[in-house]
């Protein structure tokens, strides 16, 4: 079960980056973590784009269809 | 070992939930997922398996995801293990209902999980990430650190994007700035971005001619400047190879396209060197003092023994939060310093000139 957008995002950030995103939020006049959340999307968006990466799982994806196919409709 | 952050994991599971980037961010327990990030993290380096294992059980019991847990973990699982150069020999349409199960009540944990994977591992030709480097140099980069492996995949990136069929110092380059670590910060800082460098990488080699082949092979000058990375490592006491080794090792070498384009974009590389060299140092002398006080302390009080890794993680985050306010300070010191050098220089000059004109600048 999924919770609730998460908190405390800032100790996952390195503090250069935290500063940043302070400094952003500040600003923009957002909270830190509407900031930060944008900041994680950007920088999965960027593995999503990453050709070695998405390769990888697209051919796991392919090997492994049938089985994962039956997770997805026993979940 | 290659480990998954909380961008990869979440960009799984993105893919495999097809939903966009800002989606699975807002609709996933983001700590859930940093938990159990952190407990694989924490095990044993070269033990691929248990490092699976726990960051496996950790996603089934946490469910951090908005639906589809079970397909996630899955997938998720198979991206570690092929990033490390396996796979899962399973049956097509394997039943693993009864595994999941047993992991998300509690008969099966880290060690039961470790077992099966074990029994259905299979090797694939070679990690992922290794394609980027030929074999000769597999040994030396096992030393590597997570991101100085990513940059030089970033490195193989931008050779491919610039139709170049070879990864040459200017590569290595962008890919320490694509990073985005300590290394590209201290590139930032001096002004030299990664559009800055491709342009003047074009205007000095242009753009290959035909489309690169699968396996781009490192130049000569590159491998020299890996070797001076392991060199420049050794040197700061660091068993890690990190980005910011590498940039040390493309000043050090000093010939290459690289050095050239940094010449061009104005980078001193003396200045550089010196702030990655006295920022790296400094690190190195923290997080040693950190791990030794925490060693100390769990021996003598127990207090924090059972999360030393978590407690190292947030000490380390705040020194490096005040070696970074140190550093800012310092080096508005050496401006003054310096400011105050080319004033002195200017009243001597001045002084000089009155006496020219026979007026003593004393009186």
């Amino acid at each position: 079960m999924a919770k609730e957008a998460t908190k405390n995002i800032l100790l996952r950030l390195d503090p250069e980056l935290a500063e940043r995103l302070q400094a952003i939020a500040q600003v923009e006049g957002r909270s830190v973590s509407d900031v930060a959340r944008e900041a994680i999307a950007a920088l999965v968006e960027q593995r999503r784009t990453d050709r070695r990466f998405s390769k990888l799982l697209e051919e796991n994806l392919v090997r492994h269809e049938e089985t994962l196919r039956r997770l997805r409709q026993d979940d | 070992m290659v480990h998954l952050d909380l961008y990869d994991v979440l960009a799984v599971a993105a893919r495999v939930l097809r939903i966009d980037a800002g989606a699975v961010v807002r609709s996933t327990d983001l700590d859930a997922i940093d938990r159990a990030l952190t407990a694989a993290r924490a095990h044993n380096p070269g033990e691929v398996p248990e490092a699976a294992a726990v960051l496996f059980v950790g996603l089934v019991r946490e469910q951090p995801f908005e639906r589809d847990n079970r397909l996630v973990a899955l997938a998720v699982l198979l991206q570690f293990l092929g990033l490390n150069g396996f796979d899962l020999r399973l049956e097509p349409g394997a039943d693993l209902d009864d595994l999941f199960d047993r992991v998300a009540d509690g008969r099966f944990g880290r060690w039961e999980i470790a077992d099966f994977i074990r029994s259905v591992l299979s090797e694939r030709s070679r990690p992922v990430w290794f394609e980027a480097v030929g074999d000769k140099e597999d040994a030396m980069f096992e030393l590597f650190s997570d991101s100085a492996r990513r940059a030089i995949v970033l490195a193989q990136e931008e050779a491919r994007l610039l139709s170049h069929n070879y990864v040459g110092t200017e590569h290595i380059l962008l890919g320490l700035i694509d990073e985005g670590g300590t290394a590209a910060k201290h590139l930032a800082e001096a002004g030299i971005t990664a559009a800055a460098v491709r342009t003047v990488v074009l205007e000095i080699i242009g753009p290959g001619q035909t489309a690169p082949g699968d396996h781009l092979p490192f130049t000569p000058r590159t491998k020299r400047v890996l070797e001076l990375t392991r060199t420049q490592a050794r040197i700061l006491g660091s068993e890690e190879f990190r980005p910011e080794h590498i940039l040390l090792g493309l000043i050090a070498e000093g010939k290459g396209v690289a050095a050239q384009a940094l010449a061009k974009l104005g980078a001193d590389p003396v200045r550089l060197r010196r702030q990655i060299t006295a920022e790296t140092d400094l690190r190195q002398r923290t997080e040693d003092a950190v791990h030794g006080f925490l060693t100390e302390d769990a021996e003598h009080s127990g207090t924090y023994a059972r999360s030393p890794h978590i407690r190292h993680r947030h000490l380390v985050t705040e020194l490096t939060a005040l070696l970074d306010e140190n550093e800012r300070l310092h080096s508005e010191t050496a401006d003054l310093r310096e400011e105050s050098t080319r004033l002195r220089k200017e009243v001597t000059r001045l002084r000089a000139k009155l006496r020219t004109h026979d007026i003593d600048p004393d009186t």
